[in-house]
């Protein structure tokens, strides 16, 4: 039976399986790419840990002490220590170069530094016994050549380092990878590896203990460990756990991308229930002639409920099929070569949880609607349609979707998170059931509207109006899913803007200096005497433990910033603030640290200093600092108390912001140093990038529920224009003619898409603005944007393809004889 | 009245009410209609459009609850029944056969034929071969035979029509309720549709209630009762040994019968 019934209609089910499908696709793809984000970031956490379970730091400058290693060693569950071993040292190529770096050598052991394996870009390890190899980072090997090299240095060349013996040749037969070997542990991102007899020889004086990595043994924790620590070491020593804290990729998106996948859902559902409700009146007359025929109410049932169910199954093992294929897409253009992707179905749970959305579009959407009709009685089957159904809407639902609305509007006015989701909610539940009862009244306002059309137009909105419910089903999903499409978008939009403007506040100039590897202070002072080049700041970013956290450090010229603007203070006085940091052990945090770990104005914070641990003042909280590296942004300490407190750690630069004059002659003059000028305009570009590859899940949801809409709109009108045609041979009976007949059909169809367009595209709007606040946290303030290119090309989309779906079946229809449109039943 | 029907009564309906209230004021149909139908009778229901007579066909088949009142087929008690064994009587007990949509379109003529059979419960459906047995013998004995695979759109009012009454007859039920059989045929073709059911019915013993405001169709029936306004008004039993086989059977005495009742 069902077979029949799909063979002679085979686009109803085909329809209902593609939305299902596409709400399957749309789950599946958004989970296996968050799999793969999450997987990424969990081995860049793995990383960053190696193999240490956790990490004991020295809070005095000296390091930790041979008795205080052995200490550590000896805890009960420590399995194996990894001490990392380092010192500073100059570092030049050419031996008469009057520019040298402070490069800090690290001391490899096991191919690694603290359990961190070192990754070579090029090369191979230092031989350990050998006396004159190294291996050195990315950024060094870059910022080397202008220390007397033609170039990067290669894997061949030599490097002059400062000895115990004087500036003595070393061999390099690596280069790291950037962020590999001991990056996560490392006090210094401008890394020279040499090997344990090369410490125990030429570089013994020095070197120094600030860190020792613990492996503990199998089924003992951290935090267990940590506990042993503080006890062994008291305050001398810190513990920190490598593997906390990480980063959730998406975290401010992730409630937005749950309710927008939830709302195209729904909007699924209500498609495929549309489509399930005409189908089923479609065959209306089958099901009473079957229950004449003896069909008891529970035979209908599960026929009509196997036919849900095979629509279901198809539509998710097709919607798995094109999920798993878009988040390959997907995967392909975020995840970053060499790291390992998602399995190809996300997972069992992904797996499941897209078959219960499937199921659910489903149970939501039809079942309700196969159930009521496998109770219809007999007789009642038999009558028509439209006899059977109410004509016009129930006046309680204008009065409904006026309060619903007027309840959506005021809670605009709300600041609290929770009131302006339900009002977002609101306004969408106002649009669905207001809409329809505003549909007929509009369309007659349409039809006044144009002259050439306006009879065509004016039978079209009457045939509208006469099929209320069905108008209704159609016009509220096709508006619901424009309006999540267009929220989408708006969404995406106020989300980048609020992701390129944190550029601007970060950086007073018009151009930042940035280097591969730390730079003596000595070259910032050669660049500034560039002719054209107004104030220059230098920049110097390094790891510490802060009140017991690993967290970034900026350490900043407040000056410059007091002298050119930049940093946006949500919290504490910008001025107060950076004549403080310039002269007192004190902090400014950027908002996600503050919200993350609860710190405030006038928090005083352990900082390890070295002359040990002592208290800085948070005077300052910034909307934005710099990024760190671990996906958060920096604390910011003023250069002259951070080189106090921190002595060389803080030393030198890293980025040279600059405060006028970023032009040509600069970017030659830092090119000489193995440095790059960058443009702030080019590090805003970067950065509406990097939204963009974070939003474009967003963007994905916005075009599955046009897609649904379209879906929608041929649905219904390949009903409609089926089940018009009784009525259309009585107009072409009395005189209607064929070319007028499609155009009506025509009209019928754009006036259904325009005015769920419109409405969608009003609704969109409104629902986006309080969802725009609700989704602003800590750093992430985006402020409502109108999406017209995202609107504009969904509400084209849809017209088109209303004009699209009209057109086959109305040449049918009209080339039907008049006759066997009057016998059609 | 046949003494066939005062033996044992297939049907007994007893004080059946029923108002409808879709519209303002609520429509009586029914006002208590009491009737019986014997074993094998073939009783034709007339009256003018609004009488109730379609109405009290729906409920003899079970299709409609009254509001008062009993029906009894084959000393069943219909509107007690819960749906499954309501809907199961009715597909082994009573055939219908309507004025239109009768067919489903989707289904060929041997398939429509066949629904009866197929939604039997598994315990009592008859196997594949069993089916076919029965459809091809029926339409053989409806002349419907090169009709077998053919859709309902694919052939005429008539041949529809005999597929729908094939239909009825499928399950073998002991009750056929026709309601304005011949109303969508012209005069020819509904004689022959007439003579195929009554035909059927008396050779195997089969009862029928036929509704009909024509009384030459009527004319087939054993019994006519005439309604009006929701009441039985008249019974007039005919007699048919004048009747001539293959043609149109005598109607000219209830014709007379009913102007002088002015319906």
């Amino acid at each position: 039976m069902l077979l029949r019934w799909w063979r002679a209609r085979p686009l109803q089910p085909l329809l209902n399986i593609a939305v299902i499908a596409a709400g399957v696709a749309l789950v599946l793809a958004m989970q296996i790419t968050l799999i793969g984000l999450d997987r990424q970031a969990d081995q860049v956490a793995a990383q960053r840990a190696g193999g240490s379970t956790l990490d004991v730091r020295a809070t005095a400058g000296a390091g930790l002490s041979a008795a205080q290693l052995g200490r550590a060693a000896g805890l009960p569950g420590v399995a194996a220590v990894a001490p990392l071993q380092e010192k500073r040292v100059i570092a030049r190529i050419d031996p008469n170069s009057i520019v040298g770096l402070t490069a800090t050598v690290v001391v490899l052991r096991d191919g690694g530094v603290a359990m961190r394996p070192l990754q070579l870009r090029s090369g191979r390890l230092p031989r350990p016994d050998s006396l004159d190899e190294v291996a050195v980072d990315d950024g060094m090997a870059t910022a080397l050549q202008a220390t007397g090299g033609g170039g990067p240095v290669r894997v061949g060349d030599s490097v002059r380092l400062t000895t115990e013996t004087g500036p003595d040749r070393f061999r390099v037969v690596g280069i790291g990878t950037e962020g590999s070997g001991a990056a996560g542990a490392s006090l210094s991102r401008s890394a020279v590896y040499i090997t344990p007899r090369e410490a125990a020889n030429t570089f013994s004086l020095g070197l120094r203990t600030p860190l020792v990595a613990l492996r503990a043994k199998a089924g003992l924790g951290a935090a267990t460990l940590a506990t042993g620590v503080e006890r062994t070491l008291g305050p001398a020593a810190i513990a920190v756990d490598p593997g906390r804290d990480r980063q959730a990729p998406l975290g401010d998106l992730r409630p937005l991308l749950a309710l927008l996948v939830t709302l195209a859902i729904l909007v699924g559902a209500g498609v495929g229930a549309g489509g399930v409700a005409l189908s089923l009146e479609e065959r209306r007359r089958d099901l009473g002639l079957l229950r004449l025929a003896g069909a008891s109410r529970r035979q209908v049932r599960r026929l009509l409920l196997g036919e849900v169910g095979v629509i279901a199954a198809a539509g998710s093992a097709v919607g798995i099929l094109l999920g798993t294929l878009v988040a390959a897409l997907v995967d392909a253009h975020y995840l970053a070569a060499g790291l390992a992707g998602p399995p190809w179905y996300g997972g069992g749970r992904a797996l499941l949880l897209a078959l219960a959305v499937g199921i659910g579009m489903v149970a939501i959407g039809s079942v309700p609607l196969v159930l009521r009709a496998a109770a219809m009685p007999p007789l009642a089957a038999l009558r028509s349609a439209d006899s059977a159904t109410p004509r016009h809407l129930p006046g309680w639902t204008v009065l409904v979707a006026a309060g619903l609305a007027a309840f959506g509007l005021a809670s605009l006015a709300s600041s609290s998170r929770s009131l302006l989701s339900a009002g977002a909610g609101a306004l969408l539940l106002s649009l669905v059931v207001g809409v329809p009862a505003a549909v007929p009244r509009l369309a007659r306002a349409m039809a006044g509207a144009g002259r050439w059309t306006a009879d065509s137009v004016r039978l079209a909105a009457a045939n509208l109006a006469r099929r209320g419910p069905r108008t209704t089903l159609t016009i509220g999903g096709l508006s619901l899913a424009v309006a999540v499409a267009v929220a989408a978008s708006s969404l995406v939009l106020a989300a980048l803007g609020a992701g390129d403007r944190w550029v601007g506040t970060l950086f007073p100039g018009d151009g930042v200096v940035t280097s591969p590897a730390t730079q003596p202070e000595l070259v910032a002072q050669q660049l500034e005497r560039t002719a054209g080049v107004g104030e220059t700041g230098m920049v110097r970013f390094f790891n510490l433990d802060l009140a017991g956290r690993g967290v970034g450090f900026a350490a900043i010229d407040p000056g410059v910033y007091l002298r050119h603007g930049g940093l946006r203070f949500s919290t504490g006085d910008r001025l107060t603030a950076l004549e403080l940091l310039d002269s007192a052990p004190s902090l400014v945090v950027p908002e996600d640290l503050a919200a993350a770990y609860g710190w405030r104005l006038g928090d005083h914070l352990s900082l390890p200093t070295v002359d040990g641990i002592s208290d800085a003042i948070v005077v300052g909280v910034v909307e934005h600092s710099f990024p760190a590296g671990d996906g958060r942004e920096s604390v910011l300490m003023g250069r002259n108390v951070a080189r106090h407190l921190l002595g060389p750690l803080a030393a030198g630069f890293d980025d040279l912001v600059v405060a006028g004059g970023a032009d040509s002659a600069l970017g030659a003059a830092a090119a000489g140093y193995g440095m790059q000028l960058v443009r702030v305009d080019t590090v805003r570009e970067s950065a509406d990038a990097a939204v963009a590859h974070s939003v474009g899940l967003l963007l994905a949801v916005a075009v599955v529920t046009v897609l649904l809409a379209v879906l929608a709109v041929v649905t219904t009108l390949l009903v409609n224009i089926r089940q018009g045609m009784r009525d259309l041979g009585l107009l072409r009976a009395v005189g209607l003619s064929r070319r007028r007949a499609r155009r009506v059909i025509r009209a019928e169809a754009l006036l259904l898409a325009l005015t769920g367009t419109v409405a969608g595209i009003a609704g969109g709007t409104l629902v986006a603005l309080p969802m725009t606040r609700v989704i602003a946290g800590p750093g992430f303030a985006p402020e409502f944007t109108f999406p017209a290119v995202a609107a504009l090309a969904a509400g084209l989309a849809i017209l088109a393809t209303a004009v699209i779906a009209a057109a086959l079946p109305s040449r049918r229809v009209t080339g039907t004889s008049i006759v066997a449109a009057v016998q059609h039943d | 009245m046949t003494d066939r029907t005062a033996s044992t009564p297939l049907v007994t309906v007893s004080d059946l009410h029923k108002t409808f209230h879709i519209s303002r004021p609520p429509r009586e149909v029914l006002r208590g209609v009491s009737l019986t139908v014997g074993r094998g009778e073939f009783v034709a229901v007339m009256g003018p459009s609004g009488c109730g007579k379609s109405t009290l066909l729906h409920a003899i088949g079970g299709l409609e609850p009254p509001d008062r009142g009993t029906v009894a087929v084959d000393g069943q008690d219909l509107h007690s029944l819960d749906d499954e064994r309501l809907s199961a009587f009715r597909r082994d007990r009573i055939g219908f056969v309507f004025q239109r949509f009768n067919l489903i379109s989707s289904l060929t003529a041997a398939e429509n034929i066949a629904l009866p059979l197929r939604l039997r419960g598994r315990a009592s459906r008859p196997g594949r071969t069993a089916v076919m047995e029965r459809v091809s013998a029926l339409m053989d004995s409806l002349s419907l035979h090169r009709l077998q695979g053919h859709g309902p759109e694919e052939t005429s009012g008539g041949e529809q029509q005999r597929v729908a009454i094939a239909r009825a007859l499928a399950a073998n039920p002991v009750l056929i309720l026709a309601d304005e059989p011949t109303g969508n045929l012209d005069w020819s073709t509904g004689h022959e549709v007439m003579w195929l059911i009554s035909k059927l019915c008396r050779s195997e013993g089969r009862s029928t209630v036929l509704v009909t405001h024509d009384a030459r169709i009527a004319a087939y029936a054993d019994r006519v009762l005439v309604m009006k306004d929701g009441t039985l008004v008249e019974e007039v039993v005919l007699d048919h040994r004048a009747d001539t086989e293959g043609r149109p059977p005598v109607a000219g005495p209830l014709i007379a019968r009913l102007a002088d009742l002015e319906l």
